[in-house]
């Protein structure tokens, strides 16, 4: 009997390629599977974060992502990469985590320019947490797809075609969701360019 | 360089959020792997009373395994790092029990095929014989016939330059 709460030891190299580790999982190898848990679940996790938010929706989302990825393995035909598939699955789940959860009033202060933007290194704002904590905040105010949209190109570094996969969109479709999703940024950050 | 204050703007951003650290997922790893493990698949029985299950033990009912647990310890026995990698295993079986176990390998390019074959045979049965119990027989040169297991077919169905394993 596996021990409880513990992580799987990773008796699989990281450079076992995702493809041998769903073939094994999906003929019922734990093991396999653990190891792309461990392996993209802190992407998964930071998409799922920006998406969200809120902690708990956050580690249920991710939860239920892996949870139903192993229960979907056998349905899983490799006609997409493992960790496209993987995004898919947690796409859905952060839209019915938002069905039922509604969107939170942002502070509108922290959005509005300053009174001289010219006056600040855009760099030195870059890396400040005022100023992700103004980027997520704004990136919570965007349509659903045009927020994924973003973060799965300009984080996680998707292709639109791979976006379009894992948001049952077309790759066009995609672009203009990302574009809008960019002016829209732009427009709510306008303080810290 | 990027020219383009905007861009050039976009591009630290984007690099910033990227390399935050994730602390949320070091703290939920574990109760994710837990609820993994948690959660059931669904799988085929295999009787084991016709593979070496005392028959004493009848009268008190049935034992049977899961098809997925046996697909599962196969799948780690059979591959084999820099050799090759199992891509399908399938398990077939006639009113639960056990008939005919069958593996798609992708295999390295060079190998023997039919010395790969013969030692993936009888790895298998080796597995059978750990999980279920089957009786082995006769040489152990991994012949079903002869160990008195299930038929294994192997079949390679492809071949790569490098090791298979991270091909």
């Amino acid at each position: 009997m596996t021990p409880r709460s513990s992580l799987p030891s990773l008796s699989l190299s990281s450079e076992v390629s995702d493809r041998v580790l769903v073939d094994a999982a999906v003929a019922g190898d734990r093991t396999a599977f653990e190891t792309l848990v461990l392996r993209h679940g802190p992407v998964l996790h930071r998409y799922a974060r920006r998406m969200l938010r809120d902690e708990g929706a956050v580690h249920e989302v991710v939860q239920d992502t892996f949870v139903s990825a192993w229960r979907q393995l056998s349905s899983f035909r490799g006609d997409s990469a493992v960790r496209t598939w993987l995004f898919a699955i947690c796409s859905r789940k952060v839209i019915d985590s938002t069905r039922v959860k509604h969107a939170q009033p942002v502070d509108d202060k922290l959005l509005q320019p300053l009174a001289d933007p010219r006056a600040v290194d855009p760099f030195e704002f870059a890396s400040n947490a005022e100023f992700v904590e103004a980027l997520e905040a704004a990136l919570a105010e965007l349509p659903l797809r045009q927020s994924a949209s973003w973060v799965l190109r300009e984080i996680e570094g998707h292709t639109f075609p791979e976006i379009g996969a894992a948001l049952g969109l077309s790759p066009d479709a995609v672009r203009g969701q990302h574009r809008r999703a960019r002016a829209m940024l732009s427009q709510r950050l306008m303080r810290w360019r | 360089m990027n020219d383009d204050p905007v861009a050039a703007f976009w591009t630290r951003a984007c690099t910033v959020l990227r390399e935050l650290p994730e602390p949320g997922w070091d703290r939920i790893a574990g109760a994710v792997v837990d609820a993994v493990r948690a959660a059931p698949r669904g799988g085929w029985p295999i009787d084991m009373s016709e593979t070496g299950v005392s028959d004493d033990t009848s009268a008190l009912g049935t034992l049977a395994v899961s098809d997925l647990v046996l697909r599962g310890a196969i799948a780690r026995a059979v591959r084999l790092d820099e050799i090759c990698v199992p891509r399908v295993i399938e398990v077939l079986t006639d009113n639960a029990h056990l008939r005919t176990i069958r593996v798609e390998l992708t295999a390295r390019y060079g190998s023997e095929l039919d010395i790969l074959a013969d030692r993936i045979r009888r790895t298998v049965l080796d597995v059978v014989d750990d999980i279920m119990g089957t009786t082995p027989v006769g040489s152990g040169d991994g012949s079903s016939s002869t160990r008195g297991g299930p038929a294994v077919d192997v079949a390679v169905t492809d071949i790569v330059d490098g090791n298979p394993l991270t091909s």
